[in-house]
C-alpha cells in the first residue's frame, strides 16, 4: 500500500499565510542565532529588543505596494511585532510584580518557596537548606541553584539548547573516545580527571554523549539513549551526566526519533513494530476521514490519540517516551485501543464516513472498503482503492486516473457549443 | 413487502465544478441560509431535510461534495443508492458549464444505477442573480443548457439563485417529487421482481464469501 502524505486536504491558502509567517520567524531566529552566538549570556528581553529593531527595519524596507505577497509579509512582520511586545510585557510584568527573574546562559531563575526538600546546588554541590539560603529554579529546565550561585551557572539551560533550529539528537550509540581526547578534563568544567584511585577525580562516562565528566557534572543519573533504543529496542536506562538527563528529560514527550527511516530492518523483523507502523499509516488516511466529518468533529475523535496527537501529522517519528512503551509493550496495547475506536467510528457508526468509502471498480463485489482495509491496494495518483487482487490482475490499471486524465481542463468558449 | 410501503428516504448527490454554489445551494435549501464567504468543502458530507410532498413525509438526504478535486473525498461509495444526482454550474461561468458532461459520466460509472439511461439527473444553472456577469447573455444560456438537458434524456433544467434564494425550494421540491414517482413505478411495475434480485445477491455474496477476485 502506498502512503499518503496527510496533507492531501490542507488549504493551500493557509499554507501560503504559514510559508509567511515561517519566513518571518526563521529571520528573525537566524537573527537572534547569531546574537547569542556573539553573546551567549544574551537575555531574553535583549532579544525581543534585538527582534523588535529587525521586524521594525524590514517594515521600513517593505514598499507599500499592494501585491499579495508584499501585503502578507508585511501582516507577518506586524504580527510578529505584536507577538513580541506582549511577550515583552508579560517578562515585565514578571520582574516588576515578582522578585526579578535571573538569565543566565539561557536559564530563567526564579526565587523558590521554602517548601519541601532540600535539594542539592547544581553549582556548588552542597545542599540548599531552603530555610536558611534562599534559591532559584530554571522555571524551563528545572536547574536548581542558591540565590547566590546562579551568576556562575556554566551550563547552557537544555530548554533553549533543545528549541534551537539546528538542534538534533545524538543517534550514534555512545561514542567513546578516552580520556586523552579530553585532556584528561571534566567535559564541562574542565576539572582534571584520572582513572587513578583518587575518588575525587574519578571520571564518570556519559552514555548519551560518549564524554567523560567529574563527579559535580554526572550524578550517575540513569536514562534511556535515544541511540540504543532507536537502533536496538534497548531501553536500559544507563548513567548520564547531569546535562545529557536534563536535556533528555525536556525531549522525552518530544517527536523525535525517525524509526522507520533510520532502522528499517528492525520493523521487517518485529512483528509488533510492524504492526504498530501499519496503524500509524491507517491513522493517516483515518485523519482524511476525520476532517470531512461533522460528527467526528463534534466528538473530537482525534482527541482520542492523547499524548501521541503527532501520530496524524507525520508517520514515522515517536517520542522517547512512545520508544520506551513500544519496547514494553504498552504502546501497541494503547494504539490498537484508538484504532479501534476509529474503526468502529468509519465503518460502522458514521453515515457519512462510510458515504466516503470505496467500492472496487474493477470487480462486481459491493462491499465497502477502506485504504485501511486488509488486502487492498491504493492507486498512488488519484488514490483510489481497490481489491489488492483485482488491482495486480489489471496490472495495476487505475480507471479512475483514466478518467480524469481525459477530462483535460480545456478552456473553450461556450458559445461554441451554440 | 407492500407495493405501497417504500422508504421514505431521498437520497440526493449534488456534483459540479468548485464555486459553482454546491453548498450554498445545499444551505439555502435545507437552513435557509446564504454566506458571501467562500469556503472550501473537504470530502463529502451530508444535512437531511423532512419534507412533505403529496401527504408524504419524505426525508432527503442531501450530499454536498467538494468541487475541488484535492478537496475531494477519497472513496465515493455514497453514490450507490443514490435516488437523483443534481449537476450545478454556474451561469457566470462558462468552464463549470462545460465539465457537466464529466461529472454525469463519473457518477454513472461510480454509481452504477441499474438503468443508467433513465437514471434521473437534474441540472441547476446558479447565480442568476448576478446577470450582468453572465457569460453568455441570458437567453442563449438558457437555449445551451436546454439543448444539453434534451441530448441528455431531457432531464429538467432550474435556474436558481442560492444567495436570493430564486427557484431553490421549488427545484427541490420538483426533485423529490420527480424521484418519488420514480420510485413508486418502480415497485408498482415489479414488485416481485425486486424481492426475487435482492434474495438473490444475498445467496450470491454470502456463498462466495465477499470478493473472490
Ligand atoms: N451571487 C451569488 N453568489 C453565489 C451564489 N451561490 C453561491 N455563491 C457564492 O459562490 C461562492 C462559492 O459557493 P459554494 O457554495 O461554496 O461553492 P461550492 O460549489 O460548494 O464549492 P466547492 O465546495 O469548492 O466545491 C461563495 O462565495 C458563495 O457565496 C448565488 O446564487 N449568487
Ligand atoms: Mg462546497
Ligand atoms: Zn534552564
Ligand atoms: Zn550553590
Ligand atoms: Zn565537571
Ligand atoms: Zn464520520
Ligand atoms: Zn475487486
Ligand atoms: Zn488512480
Amino acid at each position: 500500500m502506498s502512503s499518503v502524505s496527510s496533507d492531501v486536504f490542507f488549504d493551500d491558502e493557509k499554507l501560503q499565510q504559514g510559508a509567511d509567517e515561517n519566513f518571518v520567524e526563521m529571520e528573525v531566529f537566524d537573527i537572534l542565532d547569531q546574537a547569542r552566538r556573539e553573546n551567549p549570556a544574551l537575555t531574553r528581553k535583549e532579544e525581543i529588543t534585538i527582534a523588535v529593531n529587525l521586524c521594525k527595519e524590514k517594515l521600513r524596507l517593505l514598499s507599500d505596494s499592494d501585491e499579495k505577497e508584499e501585503r502578507t509579509l508585511r501582516q507577518g512582520y506586524l504580527d510578529k511585532l505584536i507577538q513580541l511586545g506582549l511577550e515583552k510585557q508579560t517578562i515585565d510584568d514578571e520582574d516588576g510584580e515578582k522578585e526579578e527573574i535571573v538569565r543566565v546562559r539561557g536559564h530563567s531563575f526564579v526565587i523558590q518557596p521554602i517548601r519541601g526538600r532540600n535539594p542539592t546546588c547544581e553549582v556548588c554541590m552542597t545542599t540548599i537548606w531552603k530555610l536558611m539560603h534562599a534559591w532559584r529554579r530554571c522555571k524551563y529546565c528545572g536547574l536548581r541553584t542558591h540565590d547566590k550561585c546562579t551568576s556562575s551557572v556554566g551550563r547552557m539551560c537544555a530548554s533553549s539548547l533543545v528549541t534551537r533550529r539546528d538542534f538534533s539528537l545524538n543517534m550514534n550509540i555512545c561514542q567513546e573516545q578516552g580520556l586523552a581526547a579530553q585532556n584528561y578534563r571534566c567535559h564541562e568544567c574542565a576539572h582534571p580527571l584520572s582513572f587513578e584511585e583518587s575518588s575525587t577525580l574519578e571520571p564518570r562516562l556519559c552514555d548519551y554523549s560518549g564524554l567523560y565528566f567529574c563527579s559535580s557534572c554526572h550524578w550517575n543519573d540513569q536514562m534511556t539513549i535515544p541511540a540504543r533504543v532507536l537502533h536496538n529496542l534497548d531501553s536500559e536506562p544507563r548513567p548520564v551526566s547531569r546535562a545529557s538527563k536534563q536535556l533528555l528529560a525536556m525531549i522525552d514527550n518530544r517527536p523525535l526519533i525517525p524509526l522507520a527511516a533510520a532502522n528499517p530492518m528492525l520493523i521487517k523483523l518485529n512483528s509488533s513494530l510492524k504492526r504498530i507502523t501499519r496503524i500509524r499509516s491507517d491513522f493517516l488516511f483515518m485523519k482524511c476521514y476525520f476532517v470531512s466529518c461533522r460528527s467526528a468533529r463534534q466528538l473530537r475523535i482525534l482527541q482520542y490519540l492523547c499524548r501521541h496527537q503527532h501520530f496524524v501529522e507525520s508517520a514515522d517519528l515517536y517520542t522517547m517516551s512512545e520508544m520506551r512503551d513500544i519496547v514494553s509493550g504498552k504502546l501497541l496495547e494503547e494504539m490498537e485501543d484508538i484504532h479501534q475506536v476509529f474503526v468502529k467510528h468509519i465503518t460502522e457508526e458514521c453515515e457519512t464516513c462510510k458515504g466516503n468509502a470505496f467500492i472496487c471498480e474493477l470487480c462486481t463485489d459491493k462491499q465497502i472498503i477502506f485504504p485501511f482495509s486488509d488486502n487492498v491496494s491504493m492507486c498512488c495518483k488519484c488514490l483510489a482503492v481497490y481489491h489488492h487482487k483485482c488491482f495486480e490482475l489489471r496490472s495495476r490499471f487505475c480507471p479512475r486516473c483514466e478518467r480524469r486524465s481525459k477530462r483535460a481542463p480545456v478552456d473553450i468558449d461556450p458559445n461554441e457549443r451554440l | 413487502m407492500s407495493g405501497t410501503r417504500r422508504k421514505a428516504l431521498l437520497k440526493v448527490i449534488i456534483l459540479g465544478d468548485s464555486g459553482v454554489g454546491k453548498t450554498s445551494l445545499m444551505n439555502q435549501y435545507v437552513n435557509r441560509r446564504f454566506s458571501n464567504q467562500y469556503k472550501a468543502t473537504i470530502g463529502a458530507d451530508f444535512l437531511t431535510k423532512d419534507v412533505m410532498i403529496d401527504d408524504r413525509l419524505v426525508t432527503m438526504q442531501i450530499w454536498d461534495t467538494a468541487g475541488q478535486e484535492r478537496f475531494q473525498s477519497l472513496g465515493v461509495a455514497f453514490y450507490r443508492g443514490a435516488d437523483c444526482c443534481v449537476l450545478a454550474f454556474d451561469v457566470t461561468n462558462a468552464v463549470s458549464f462545460k465539465s457537466l458532461d464529466s461529472w454525469r459520466d463519473e457518477f454513472l460509472i461510480q454509481a452504477s444505477p441499474r438503468d443508467p439511461e433513465h437514471f434521473p439527473f437534474v441540472l441547476l444553472g446558479n447565480k442568476i442573480d448576478m446577470e450582468a456577469n453572465r457569460a453568455v447573455s441570458a437567453k442563449r444560456h438558457v437555449t445551451m443548457a436546454q439543448s444539453w438537458c434534451a441530448a441528455k434524456g431531457g432531464m429538467p433544467y432550474y435556474e436558481v439563485s442560492a444567495k436570493e434564494a430564486v427557484n431553490v425550494e421549488a427545484a427541490f421540491q420538483a426533485i423529490a417529487r420527480d424521484a418519488l414517482a420514480r420510485e413508486s413505478a418502480d415497485t408498482s411495475d415489479f414488485p416481485e421482481l425486486e424481492n426475487n434480485i435482492n434474495l438473490n445477491e444475498n445467496n450470491r455474496s454470502s456463498s462466495s464469501g465477499g470478493c473472490n477476485c
